[in-house]
């Protein structure tokens, strides 16, 4: 039950987190967004970047922050799927007898941090596909339960390809989200200097426990999303089709492939949140329109043209966009920021 | 919660909005169906105007001004929460009314969030929707409105044609009435047959009308130029004492001079007259002289009267000697003769001068009046063109009259002897009715002049028989069967 102090605890929580992950992440406002949106809507997140621009960092704080156990796998082409889920042992009981054991894996957390996912197997890959959809395993038939919150935060480096195993279709569309992690800018770069000459540490305080954070999940399902919205959402992922009726040009000549329902939900369950933290209690475009990139760039499989005229996922995602009728905020408002939101929820106490 | 009031005054800014969009829309529509009516009145050879535009117009910019407001632009609660959304409000109005029989504490939130972005919200802030294209559209309607009243159609370019030839036939008409004016300004007559020529200009000029056609005006100056004639026929009167004159072969140069007007070769005439004349010829030309003086009477030409009065009498006397017979006709016919002459030079230019006019009108036929013949022909008469049909009818009338006028000897209307016994004269002044290719004539002529070769006109009467008979001939023909021998003799007696 959604009440006032709910909502004001969402907000202190919130804050708390970003407050916490600021510390940790210089710079990065969208991508620290993204997870915390993503860990709020309970996804899976997928980070991209280059060696070296804090994805693991950002990970290993998030853990801290959520207070919450932690493993990290390294992904490397001899991992093996027991490696992650874990595996029957032969174990001697204090009576002398033999039985096999399960000896859990480090799939067995709340955040496991998947390092350098693409470079294991495909087969180590898809040992991941239960427990991101499902949040189980399943080893020698026997089904095992995660605890919840379960996230899986993988990271993937676009650049060194060799040796590595472009993760399958199937499990791409498991994570919520694919942010990408930029290089910093010249202010921010100086500030992480800065920053790690003292400790290279994570330095976040615990604000948030895995109870508290089912308990914003809960708040944030209670946004309501107008029709309108709604009906925008779906012609935004089959737009992404390019055999869909609503097809819009750009998917017709680049996209080879379009998301899944999973896209759609992502969309609207995110968008709550980021309602939410925005200081709205109903979905608007804008979060539709600001959440497609995260949602759809991986969901979306380009063609040959769009390789060979060097289009990404984003631009095809704006093109879908602009292309759209049913965008139609002209007019920007100031955006609410996290403190308007705390001063609107005092005003209305 | 009272959303209607709530939206009250958005809903009437909205309203304003909408009515200013239908009004365009509807000028759109009034524009575009006065465009519509333009072009269709073009096609369909209406003489277009510009009321029943303007009303065609008028009426479907109420209609489509009406339709607009309803159908497409009235504002609902939805559309006024979606504009309003515009402003700024990101869809907290519409989620509002989407939710409005929902209850829960998140939806409550959201509608006092809503409902507070509301209130501070001015209906002006809302964006104006009105698009360029509402203002485009008038502009380019416009433009192909006057581009359709203005630009000519097929017809109107045929029309403008027709206009162009009536009016280069009325200019001819005009210089026709004054130099026919300017002809009887100059002649020497007497007041009273120069008032009688001014009638017959004058009425030939108040019978023309703007509506003639090329046929009606022809006819018009033929008519006139029939009543020149006969008002020459009944004033010059030498003409009958020549043809009188002209049957006996004694009186040949008196009939010559009188023929030609030839004052000075009168007297000479005359002598021989004098001398040889008997009682019979002195009656008849006792009467002839008598009526002459009666004609000139009813001229008030009063001096001439008394000159053929005189002379008559002078006839009159039995057994009076030639000398004083020859006295007195050279004196009172001479100066009769003279004035008969001038009579007879006045009225020829006007005939002449009509006559030109009258082929030249003849030559601008207008498109409408070949489309009107060409429509009167039958398919069967579709080779011979219009001017032919034409001068082939007319050919044929002058023959028939040609023919009459033979038969009875009399000489033709223009004053000259007929062929044969004018001598120079006949051969001179040929006229269109001896053109005709007459099988009765003699073989000279026919030898002289052959018809075809000299592109004259065979009457139709001699051409269908000709073709007739061929036709039968040529249906002798095993090959053709009964039906269509009975069709072709079918089609043949139609014609006749």
């Amino acid at each position: 039950m959604v009440t006032e102090e709910a909502l004001k605890f969402f907000y202190d929580k919130c804050t708390g987190v970003k407050t916490q992950l600021e510390r940790d992440m210089i710079g990065q406002q969208q991508v620290v967004e993204g997870c915390m949106i993503a860990m709020i809507a309970g996804g899976n997140v997928l980070l991209e970047g280059v060696p070296g621009v804090g994805k693991t960092r950002l990970v290993r704080s998030l853990g801290r922050v959520f207070d919450l156990p932690f493993s990290r796998i390294q992904f490397t082409p001899d991992l093996m799927p027991a490696d992650v889920t874990g595996t029957n042992m032969i174990m001697k009981d204090e009576q002398g007898n033999s039985a096999f054991t399960f000896q859990k894996g480090p799939v067995f957390t709340n955040i496991l941090l998947a390092d350098e996912i693409n470079r294991a197997t495909p087969k180590t890959q898809s040992a991941l596909l239960e427990a991101m959809q499902e949040h189980t395993v399943t080893v020698m038939g026997k089904t095992y339960s995660l605890d919840d919150p379960f996230f899986v935060l993988a990271t993937q480096n676009p650049i060194e390809q060799d040796g590595t195993y472009p993760l399958p279709e199937a499990q791409m569309d498991r994570f919520l989200f694919k942010l990408l992690i930029t290089y910093p800018n010249l202010n921010e770069l100086a500030r992480i200097v800065n920053i790690t000459q003292e400790t290279m540490d994570e330095v976040a305080d615990a604000v948030c426990t895995g109870k508290d954070l089912m308990l914003m999940r809960q708040i944030a399902k209670e946004v309501p999303v107008a029709q309108d919205v709604m009906n925008y959402t779906m012609k935004l992922v089959l737009a992404t089709h390019p055999d869909s009726e609503c097809a819009t040009q750009s998917a017709q000549k680049y996209v080879r492939c379009g998301a899944s329902p999973r896209g759609a939900q992502a969309l609207i369950t995110t968008a709550k949140v980021r309602a939410l933290l925005h200081g709205r209690f109903n979905v608007a475009y804008e979060d539709i329109n600001a959440l497609a990139y995260p949602v759809l760039r991986h969901r979306v499989k380009l063609n040959f043209d769009a390789v060979t005229e060097k289009i990404t996922q984003d631009q095809v995602v704006t093109n879908i966009i602009k292309e759209l009728t049913a965008a139609p905020v002209k007019k920007k408002a100031p955006e609410p920021t996290m403190s308007n939101a705390k001063k609107i929820l005092s005003r209305r106490n | 919660m009272d959303y209607q009031k709530l939206l009250k005054k958005f809903r009437i800014r909205m309203w304003k909005e909408a009515i200013v969009k239908s009004l365009v829309a509807g000028m759109n529509g009034g524009l575009v169906l006065a465009v519509l009516s333009v072009i269709i009145m073009k096609c369909i050879q209406h003489e277009w105007t510009f009321v029943p535009v303007m009303i065609t117009g008028l009426v479907g910019f109420l209609i489509c001004t009406g339709l607009f407001l309803v159908l497409v632009f009235r504002p609902n609660q939805q559309k006024i929460a979606r504009r309003i959304d515009q402003a700024g409000l990101k869809e907290r109005v519409v989620t509002m009314l989407d939710y409005q029989e929902v209850t829960g504490f998140m939806i409550e939130k959201q509608r006092e969030d809503a409902v507070t972005r509301l209130e501070g919200l001015s209906p002006d802030a809302i964006p104006r929707s009105y698009v360029k294209k509402y203002l485009v559209f008038p502009m380019v309607l416009a433009i192909l409105l006057t581009l359709a009243c203005v630009i000519p159609f097929g017809e109107d370019t045929a029309a403008s044609a027709i206009e162009e030839e009536s009016a280069r036939q009325e200019a001819l008409v005009d210089q026709l009435i004054a130099q026919l004016r300017a002809i009887v300004d100059a002649a020497d007559l007497e007041s009273n047959l120069k008032d009688q020529l001014y009638e017959i200009v004058n009425n030939l000029e108040l019978s023309f009308d703007e509506e003639d056609t090329t046929l009606t005006r022809t006819a018009k100056i033929s008519e006139s130029m029939k009543i020149l004639e006969s008002l020459e026929a009944s004033l010059v009167v030498k003409n009958k004492i020549a043809e009188y004159l002209g049957n006996n072969s004694d009186y040949g140069e008196v009939a010559n001079a009188l023929a030609e007007g030839d004052v000075d070769g009168m007297s000479a005439a005359l002598t021989l007259l004098a001398a040889s004349i008997t009682e019979e010829d002195k009656v008849t030309l006792t009467s002839l002289l008598q009526s002459s003086a009666e004609s000139a009477k009813n001229l008030s030409a009063d001096g001439v009267a008394d000159a053929f009065a005189t002379a008559a009498t002078a006839l009159g006397v039995e057994d009076s000697d030639t000398g004083t017979i020859l006295d007195h006709l050279i004196a009172s016919i001479t100066e009769p003769i003279a004035y008969e002459v001038k009579i007879e030079n006045t009225i020829e230019q006007m005939l002449a001068l009509m006559t030109t006019s009258e082929n030249e009108i003849a030559g601008i036929t207008t498109e409408e009046e070949t489309t009107q013949a060409e429509e009167e022909t039958s398919p069967s008469e579709n080779e011979t063109s219009e001017s032919e049909s034409q001068s082939q009818e007319e050919s044929e009338s002058k023959a028939e009259e040609s023919k009459e006028g033979e038969s009875q000897e009399s000489p033709p209307e223009d004053g000259s002897m007929p062929e044969g016994e004018s001598g120079q004269t006949g051969e001179e002044e040929t006229t269109e009715a001896e053109k005709i290719y007459d099988p009765d004539a003699t073989e000279a002529a026919e030898e002289t002049q052959d018809p075809e070769d000299s592109g004259g006109n065979i009457p139709y009467s001699e051409v269908f028989d000709q073709y007739y008979s061929d036709a039968l001939q040529d249906l002798t023909d095993d090959e053709i069967s009964d039906e269509l021998r009975d069709m072709i003799e079918q089609y043949y007696t139609s014609l006749k």
